[in-house]
């Protein structure tokens, strides 16, 4: 019924000359990108929500297998996953999407916009808004030692930060490698990583530095959205110019979309929790809080 | 510039099979922690796993979508606690076996500031405290008297606002129920700025009332409804904070009708429906802190000054008697009921004073300690009794209390050492210093043990106390002309009550969304302060006044699970408790062996949420303590309580709730006073007939409006 409904829906108002917009589920935050996307570029647009269900998102999928769009702008892992898996030879361009490859999304027709910031950007930021910091502790993966890696570390020290590094071989090192670190540290920076970056890791380490009053600057709006202190994210708006200018680059450029690196945000955004900020009881410049660009909160002030 | 992307690139190298995000939960609810930061267990902000007791939390957005209205709500579904009320219409929590008549064996704090009046110590947990300013609720089960001294005997209840930083704009809440149930509240604050200051300022107010279920007669013989009398409450408070500097007012008014459980007929049920059956409670409070800071060290200065005006009215017809005029042709008959009326004054004030500190000493220990003291002005505990509708007193001196300043002092210091990451132990004590009764030491200790990233067990050991109240202490009763006291007298020799309680809990979390926990208690209650009769009548105290006797032992243990899958989550509990009292070797009375609950939540569409909760009691301990009277042990009860919540709607300006409580309008009873259980009248019948009816079904809708 869903798939006939779908069907009907797309005969009716989508031309397959059109870019699909594909949206994980009902979010705020996918607006802004794509209404940017969709006058950025130009062109006829349509958008579909998967509400985060996946029985929408396969009968979705059969409809434009059967009748391929020029491109896919795929908003969220669901979205990207569903387009990159089931329309393996269609373009798509992804945005907002964290860790594409453990996904699975890339390939030949895929490239998009990295959710991920320079790290001497988002340091630089942290550095205003918790001045008292000197000490950063790290926690990484024995094998996370790649020269991305080791660049963002550099960034770091050439910033003026004293780095104390700690490397866990499984989460189970977690709690060892933090106590190491925990009383040499001011605030702990949370860089992607497999082995540390996991809901029970996380929420051992939030409560650990909440404990310690110690801040965390994390490099996602979710994490803010949990608890730490802060993230530099990408402009969303400009996500929605960036895609589009890919967009461009692969349906009037001819270019191939695997050969386009992923995109660096060109534009960023502090996310800071005001809660966290209270509890932590730290020393801010209240006149730095205007120019935060979200301010994590309950309406009701939790 | 090296980009994040880099690094997480080199993850990606090592990350291993791909993954099916529609098996995830979004990031969001992948890495939220639910507000689990309470500072209740030792004054300072800690996490519940390292909290040394045993901390529940219950949210603001709990209390919505549950429909929890008063705090009475939210302890009567905890597992171990036991909500009844008292003849004078005030709801009591008892916790794991620790009863009380008068609600001071649980310890009530707003913001860390223990909230209860001078004369009886009581802990509201009514209508008069007001949930819709409220932020989270935190909750120890178990002694909290190592930090906060007198009344943290069997739970500590810590009432946790919104901050007015934290506040941009505010609400206006409005409600409606059944029973005439109205009420309006505003909540609103934000940043201030004062010339070089950062603050912020918040202000609430609020007006309810309900007629409630009153004192009637129905065709299903309810009466002595309680918990849904006439109620009328107002209420406002301010707060404002200026740097370091934080100065709070708050007003609690509030106005309830008295019954006294003794009524059989519609004569009696409508004489207790006249306005001149009440009690009333005005108390306010300010208080004023500085937060100073020094690298890891915090030291927080304080003042405060709170009063407890309680004024209350009640009356009682006596017999009838009809008198014969034969002057008159024909002769005519009149009958007459004598009227007594008392109006009652129960008027206490607190003057404190202290120094709170919390300090990182190196990397290991956190230390919570300080000292203060305070004065208790009790100002005025009197009866005034007018008889026959007389505007001049007949009795002044029956029952009354000299004026009288009491001085309280206090040191508490607490160290948590982190010994090991799966390993931390904690130890303090608090020495109280009492004008009447002297030194009393309040010492805990905890082990808190994480064998693994799921497993957490903490093994406690703390004493309480309650110290004797002014009404205990101070009361002076005139006896009779036989040395017969009409009321209970004070005695100032009394001393503290005391606990102390060994407790476990584990707590196991096999899979994200499901928490598994058990815990096992034991206790020894001794020094118990209650009423005492004696034949041969002290020339001090008379035949009936207050001593320190008995106790009681008590021990169970509880469990419960919490599981959320997808849009649904169920939370199942269970308690067992073996309670017996000392002095008389019987079952503590009322108080259930066993309780259960079960909630069942579901979320709609993230926009809307339901809640369906059963409370059961079983059969509550009576037989033994009224063998004259022959009454049984009294049946248990399930209640069921529904609650709706929608999130946000009208471009997040508005929500709407809903609470149906007693959803099933089942007929339950909470139990007379135990003394009254086998008071006889003088023909042999029982002296009061009647438990004392629960509300029947009740629905309140609420609507906010955001600004």
């Amino acid at each position: 019924m869903t798939g006939l409904l779908l069907a009907l829906i797309a005969a009716v108002a989508h031309a397959r000359s059109d870019v699909v917009i594909l949206k994980s589920d009902s979010l705020d935050a996918y607006q802004a990108p794509i209404e940017r996307f969709r006058s950025a570029l130009g062109r006829p647009t349509t958008v579909y929500d998967l509400m985060g269900k996946r029985e929408r998102a396969d009968a979705l999928a059969r409809q434009l297998a059967a009748d391929p769009p020029p491109l896919v702008f795929a908003l969220g892992a669901k979205a990207a996953y569903v387009a990159a898996h089931k329309l393996p030879n269609v373009p798509l361009v992804h945005a907002m999407v964290i860790n594409p490859a453990r996904y699975g999304v890339g390939g030949t027709q895929v490239t998009g916009v990295s959710t991920d910031v320079a790290a001497d950007t988002a340091l630089s930021q942290f550095k205003l808004f918790a001045p008292k910091v000197e000490r950063l502790g790290v926690l990484l993966a024995a094998s996370n030692t790649g020269p991305g890696t080791q660049g963002a570390l550099d960034s770091a020290r050439l910033l003026g930060y004293e780095l104390n590094v700690q490397r866990v071989t499984n989460p189970r090192d977690l709690r060892a490698a933090w106590d190491r670190i925990a009383s040499e540290v001011d605030a702990l920076w949370l860089i992607p990583d497999p082995v540390v970056l996991n809901p029970e890791g996380y929420r051992y380490l939030h409560g650990e530095t909440r404990r310690r009053k110690l801040p965390i600057l994390a490099t996602t709006e979710a994490l803010v959205h949990a608890g730490a202190f802060m993230c530099v994210a990408p402009n969303r708006e400009n996500v929605g110019q960036q895609a589009a200018d890919l967009a461009i680059r692969i349906l009037d450029g001819g270019e191939l979309p695997g050969i386009i690196p992923l995109a660096e945000p060109s534009e960023v955004r502090v996310v800071l929790n005001r809660a966290t900020l209270e509890t932590l009881g730290l020393e801010v410049d209240m006149a730095l809080l205007d120019f935060v660009d979200e301010i994590v909160e309950d309406p009701r002030g939790r | 510039m090296t980009p994040l992307a880099l690094a997480l690139l080199a993850s990606r190298a090592v990350a291993a099979p791909i993954v099916d995000p529609f098996n995830e939960a979004e990031d969001a609810d992948l890495f939220r922690q639910e507000e689990q930061i309470v500072t209740v267990a030792s004054r300072t902000a800690q996490a519940i796993d390292d909290a040394p007791a045993i901390v529940t939390l219950v949210t603001d957005r709990q209390i919505r979508e549950r429909g929890y209205r008063t705090l009475a709500d939210i302890l009567r579904a905890l597992p171990g606690v036991y909500v009844t009320v008292s003849d004078e219409s005030r709801s009591l929590a008892w916790v794991r076996g620790v009863t009380s008549p008068d609600n001071n064996k649980i310890l009530v704090l707003i913001d860390g500031q223990p909230w209860f009046d001078g004369v009886y110590g009581h802990a509201w947990i009514d209508g008069y405290l007001p949930l819709d300013q409220v932020r989270q609720v935190e909750i120890i089960k178990g002694p909290g008297s190592a930090i906060y001294g007198t009344n943290a005997f069997a739970a500590v209840v810590n009432v946790v606002t919104y901050k007015p930083d934290a506040l941009q704009g505010g609400f206006v809440r409005v409600t409606g129920g059944t029973h005439a149930d109205t009420g309006v509240s505003v909540v609103g604050g934000g940043p201030l700025r004062m010339g070089d200051t950062d603050g912020a300022v918040s202000a609430w107010v609020r007006t309810t009332s309900t007629e409630g279920d009153g004192l009637d007669v129905t065709p299903r013989g309810r009466r002595n409804v309680s918990g849904g009398d006439p109620e009328r409450g107002v209420g406002a408070g301010a707060r404002i904070r200026a740097g370091a500097l934080d100065v709070r007012y708050d007003l609690y008014g509030w106005k309830h009708s008295f019954f006294v459980n003794e009524q059989d007929d519609a004569l009696d049920v409508f004489t207790q429906n006249l306005d001149n059956f009440w009690l009333a409670y005005l108390d306010q409070g300010v208080r004023a802190s500085l937060d100073l800071q020094a690298g890891n060290v915090h030291v927080v200065p304080r003042v405060a000054w709170r009063r407890h005006d309680h004024p209350g009215q009640y009356a009682w017809f006596g017999d009838p008697v009809t008198t014969l005029d034969a002057t008159t042709t024909p002769a005519t008959a009149t009958t007459r009921w004598d009227t007594t009326l008392v109006e009652t004054f129960k008027q206490t004030s607190f003057l404190e004073a202290g120094v709170d500190v919390d300090a990182r000493l190196g990397a290991r220990h956190e230390f919570v300690g300080g000292f203060g003291g305070d004065l208790v002005h009790v100002e005025r505990i009197q009866d005034v009794t007018y008889e026959d509708q007389s505007h001049d007193p007949a009795d002044t001196e029956t029952y009354t209390a000299p004026e009288r300043w009491i001085p309280e002092g206090f040191v508490y210091g607490q160290d948590t050492w982190e010994a090991a990451p799966w390993l931390e132990v904690t130890a303090g004590a608090r020495l109280d210093l009492h004008g009447f009764y002297g030194a009393f030491p309040s010492p805990r200790a905890g082990l808190l043990i994480s064998p693994t990233a799921n497993t957490g067990v903490k093994v406690l050991y703390g004493r309480a106390f309650r110290a004797p109240n002014a009404r205990e202490l101070l009361v002076e009763v005139t006896p009779d002309d036989e040395g017969r006291n009409a009321y209970t007298s004070g005695n100032p020799d009394l001393i503290p009550e005391q606990i102390q309680t060994v407790e476990a809990e584990l707590t196991w979390r096999p899979r994200r969304g499901v928490v598994a926990r058990a815990a096992a208690f034991a206790s020894r209650v001794r020094d118990t302060i209650d009423r005492k009769f004696v034949d041969e009548a002290d020339p001090r105290l008379g035949d009936l006044y207050y001593d320190n006797f008995g106790g009681a032992d008590v021990y169970g243990a509880e469990a419960q699970v919490v599981a959320r899958m997808g849009r649904l989550e169920v939370d199942g509990s269970y308690s067992w408790t073996h309670a017996t009292d000392l002095d008389t070797g019987f079952a503590v009375y009322e108080f259930p062996p066993h309780m259960a609950h079960l909630r069942a939540g579901w979320t709609v569409q993230d926009a809307v949420r339901w809640n369906v909760t059963g409370h059961y009691a079983g059969t509550r301990p009576r037989a033994d303590w009224s063998p004259d009277t022959g009454r049984r042990d009294a049946d248990g009860y399930l209640l069921v309580d529904l609650g709706l919540a929608t999130e946000a709607m009208a471009d997040g300006r508005v929500r709407v709730d809903l609470s149906v409580t007693n959803v099933l309008d089942a007929d339950w009873t909470t139990l007379m006073y135990r003394d009254d259980a086998n008071a006889l009248n003088g023909d042999g019948t029982p002296r009061f007939p009647n438990d004392l009816q629960g509300p029947g079904r009740q629905a309140r809708v609420g609507v906010e409006f955001t600004f």
